[in-house]
């Protein structure tokens, strides 16, 4: 359209005009925005993460209180804390043995402190996704591969003590899953 | 004419001439009004997001369409084992009924964490046209898809990369 000839009256001769003027515009504004791709690559015999635990955003109440993630992605809190928001995840382990193969899972550390701009935090009660959900612990737990093709992925929930009137801000901290296949 | 005749008409002349030039100047109330809006917003909602996948004995590629949150195997063997497959989602908000632009990157690489392979993430796609015009509530939502190269030998491990969406307000 831009490279059309002028050969019309005077009315159609305007639009054409309106049209090389849309043509030769520049943007007002151009915006760019970030955003992120990711995959998790399992072979055989491995154990990898897929999503870290999150547990979201919360307002603390004025007394001490708990923030539950079971291993569904259900959230709750109790004492006046209030939840907010989204983006809240349980963590996610994908591996890959053989059908009825013999697996034994095991945490480095019964509970483990988050910390940030207050008090630390305590998480515990680790929770395994399985059939029946189960509570991991320092002791291994023995599961077996249902799946016919050895692959398997779980999620695990866990507790999060909060105190009153916890100093508002991003906490974070590390824990350590093992997996042993035999 | 008499004087006295004239007098009259000098008054009434005035007069009128008074109200004349009065009706020569009448101010009036009136209301204008300006909308400032931001030219435009745009916001990562979602990442693209593969899920976990088995590789497989061969080169691999997958796809995840900008239509759904669905994952497909376009060539190879690689098993996806599901995870939190989507699409990237991105949200514009400005003035409605605004004509947009969306500019897509060609391709990146994700690198493993803590690691240095890669793999290659291109034919990103968004459902529907690249000019759009915005809704007329001044909200858009778009989303991506791509396609990912896995080898044969991939090692295990979580990958990640970052691109770049623009949006043109025209």
């Amino acid at each position: 359209m831009c490279g059309a000839k002028n050969r019309f009256p005077v009315k159609l001769a305007m639009g054409i005009a309106a049209a090389f003027a849309v043509c030769g515009t520049q943007p007002v504004l151009a915006e760019t925005e970030p955003a992120n791709a990711e995959i998790t690559v399992v072979r055989p015999l491995s154990f990898v993460i897929d999503d870290n635990l999150d547990f979201g955003s919360l307002i603390p109440g004025t007394a001490a209180g708990t923030v539950v993630m079971a291993p569904t992605g259900t959230r709750t809190a109790n004492n006046g804390i209030v939840l907010v928001g989204g983006g809240q995840s349980t963590a996610t382990f994908s591996g890959q043995g053989t059908f009825n193969q013999r697996v034994d899972i095991s945490l480095g550390a019964n509970s483990i402190l988050i910390t940030g701009p207050g008090a630390p935090m305590r998480v515990r009660t680790f929770v395994i996704g399985s059939t029946p959900t189960a509570v991991l612990t320092t002791a291994p737990l023995r599961f077996r591969i249902a799946a016919a093709n050895g692959i398997f992925t779980f999620p695990i929930g866990a507790t999060l003590e909060v105190g009153a009137n916890q100093v508002p801000g991003k906490y974070t901290g590390n824990w350590s899953i093992t997996l042993n296949y035999f | 004419m008499n004087s006295a005749a004239f007098q009259k008409i000098k008054r009434l002349s005035a007069f009128g001439c008074a109200l004349f030039c009065a009706q020569g100047a009448i101010a009036l109330p009136g209301d204008t009004q300006t909308q400032i809006v931001n030219p435009g917003l745009v916001t990562n909602a979602s990442r693209l997001d593969f899920g976990s996948v088995i590789t497989g004995s061969v080169q691999s590629r997958l796809r995840i369409p900008p239509t759904s949150d669905t994952i497909i195997v376009s060539a190879g063997n690689a098993i996806p084992v599901g995870g939190s497959i989507s699409r990237a989602r991105f949200d514009v908000v400005a003035a409605p009924l605004t004509l947009v632009l969306i500019n897509l990157p060609g391709n990146i690489q994700l690198v493993r964490v803590s690691g240095t392979e890669q793999m290659l993430l291109d034919q990103f796609q968004q459902n529907g046209t690249p000019l759009r015009f915005m809704g007329a509530t001044g909200q858009l939502s778009f989303f991506v898809g791509g396609r990912l190269r896995v080898g044969p030998s991939q090692a295990p491990g979580l990958y990640q990369g970052d691109f770049t969406v623009t949006v043109n307000f025209l």
